[in-house]
């Protein structure tokens, strides 16, 4: 009786592990590889808008599950012509009439991912400033992959 | 039938102690439990100039849950004359590039708060904006008081 009931156990576990590494779950962590991006879900936001010469603007975002966000700028144009010049972005928190960025960091308009930060849940802000280097009013295309 | 009589009282002193020690996990509260942490309040100032048919707004933290007052305290031409037209004031949380209002309502300049609202600890905005009152930009500044 005892052997019985230890062969169904041993049979139990071997399927609740079968279970589990089928769903890419293990005792010991994930077995499937992770993705390029590790937040369970993302969701991607499109800042657009204009830049003025030693100009600022900045867009809001709320996350209810705290994770990775990510900052890509798309493209940045002067006077309408592709430019490669260096602005800077970044991701911080709204305050007062401005984005207060924690981190940032001056990149050019190459579509990848740029700025990565921590964003744990509640409101949080991306932000693009010329720091001297527009010569021409300017026009910007920025994503925000953030956790949702 | 001693035996009996010894367990009985036996059972009665552990019933006791059971009892006593129950009680003393529910002992009354003492003063310090009873202490209600006092809100800490922060007055911001948000001034600046309202264009007709535009808006503006202004972010801030709340850190502990409780009332948020807005008080809109002038709306002045450029030049400094008061005016009493109504504009709108509201709160909201920042989002996008604006102010994503949940309450507002159209008020003129007063000397006490126009809105008062409950918030728990977060971010949020106070926000202005022409109702459809404004022929010109006028000049604002509005008190916001928060936990």
């Amino acid at each position: 009786m005892t052997r019985v009931f230890c062969s169904t156990s041993l049979i139990a576990v071997a399927g609740l592990l079968a279970g589990l590494t089928a769903a890419g779950c293990s005792p010991l962590g994930p077995t499937t590889a992770e993705s390029s991006l590790p937040n369970a879900a993302i969701s991607v936001e499109n800042f657009s808008g204009s830049l003025k010469v030693k100009g600022v603007a900045f867009y809001s975002f709320s996350v209810v599950d705290g994770g990775t966000t990510y900052l890509s700028l798309l493209s940045l144009k002067e006077a309408g012509v592709d430019s490669d010049v260096l602005v800077t972005i970044g991701l911080g928190v709204p305050r007062a009439t401005a984005c207060v960025a924690t981190n940032v960091l001056s990149v050019k308009a190459t579509g990848s991912l740029q700025l990565t930060g921590t964003t744990n849940p509640g409101v949080h802000c991306a932000v693009v400033f010329d720091s001297g280097n527009l010569t021409k009013d300017a026009t910007f295309s920025l994503n925000i992959a953030r956790p949702k | 039938m001693k035996m009996f009589q010894v367990f009985r009282v036996g059972a009665a002193l552990v019933a006791l102690s059971v009892t006593a020690s129950a009680c003393s996990s529910t002992t009354a509260p003492t003063e310090a439990d009873s202490t209600i942490t006092p809100l800490e309040f922060t007055t911001s100032t948000f001034a600046g100039t309202l264009e007709a048919k535009g808006n503006g707004f202004y972010s801030f933290a709340v850190n502990q849950a409780g009332p948020v007052g807005l008080t809109l305290a002038a709306v002045q031409t450029p030049g400094g004359a008061a005016l009493s037209i109504p504009i709108g004031i509201g709160i909201g949380v920042p989002s996008g590039t604006g102010c994503a209002r949940t309450t507002s309502q159209s008020t003129v300049p007063g000397l006490a708060a126009q809105m008062t609202v409950t918030l728990n600890p977060g971010t949020y905005c106070a926000a202005v904006f022409d109702t459809g009152n404004l022929t010109a930009a006028v000049n604002f500044a509005m008190r916001i008081r928060h936990p």
